[in-house]
């Protein structure tokens, strides 16, 4: 059995006009799409989780300066003294909460590297210090 | 005068192949990566030590490196953005704002910031950063 021949040949598909849209999309994708992983690290504002008991003691506070050094009440430390000197401190009183301030040129990077390093000493209740009157005062509280 | 013409049996080049690769690269991108959200500052996520749950690109306030405001895709001064957030509060009251600040921001721009969301009366600041 002979199965005829077709009158009219099948026509190719054009293939052009649709690499030309495919390379459009490409191109777009490549330019508006981005890979970075993105996180959020809350902030809580309400500050109503303060309890009359933690409020007894004076918060411990940490002036972060420019060029990384610390102060921590009052005492000055190198920037990798931080850790030995904050345990001391909060196996005293675990309760006690722990302010950060950070002086003028200070990046939020570095307060952010510093917020990570307190948190991960299991420090219950850390706050950020704002004066709005210019200079951070060298350790007052 | 006469030029003889060369003859001319060119097979077509075979794009196939070549629609392959390109339609594998636009999957890949497709669904790797996610659209870059449009925002009139430009502004670098700071680095995170410890991993958290992932979130999504977009920002609701962007603070970039100069101390500029950008707030719903358009730069905006701090009262325009103050009166802006309140608005919002007004519709959701527990309505979280998302801040990326950039790294090389000042630290005490960024609390005076956060600071000003918290007497407009916002509940939560989620701060974007990179995950490690």
């Amino acid at each position: 059995m002979q199965i005829g021949q077709r009158k009219h040949p099948i026509r190719r598909i054009a293939l052009t006009p649709m690499i030309d849209v495919v390379f459009l999309l490409l191109a777009f994708f490549l330019l508006a799409s981005t890979f970075s992983r993105v996180q959020t690290r809350p902030f809580a504002l309400d500050g109503g989780s303060e309890t009359t008991a933690e409020r007894q003691t004076p918060p411990l506070a940490i002036i972060l300066k420019e060029n990384g050094a610390l102060r921590l009440d009052g005492t000055a430390l190198e920037a990798d003294a931080l850790e030995p000197a904050l345990s001391r401190q909060m196996a005293a009183d675990p309760a006690r909460a722990v302010t950060i301030e950070p002086e003028d040129g200070v990046t939020v990077q570095a307060l952010l590297d510093l917020l990570d390093r307190v948190e991960a000493m299991a420090v219950r209740s850390v706050r950020l210090v704002y004066r709005p009157d210019g200079n951070a005062t060298e350790g007052s509280d | 005068m006469r030029f003889s013409r060369p003859p001319r049996h060119e097979t077509p080049e075979n794009v196939v192949p070549l629609i392959n690769i390109v339609f594998l690269l636009l999957i890949f991108l497709m669904l790797a990566g996610t659209l870059n959200p449009r925002s009139p500052l430009k502004a670098e996520l700071p680095a995170a030590s410890e991993p958290r749950d992932p979130a999504r690109p977009e920002a609701d306030i962007v603070l970039d490196a100069r101390g500029q405001l950008a707030f719903s895709g358009a730069v905006v001064s701090r009262d325009q953005l103050i009166s802006g957030v309140r608005e919002v509060l007004e519709r959701e009251p527990t309505r979280r704002f998302r801040l990326l600040a950039d790294r090389n921001t000042r630290a005490r721009d960024a609390i005076a910031l956060i600071e000003a969301l918290k007497r407009a009366g916002v509940g939560t600041v989620d701060l974007m950063t990179e995950r490690p």
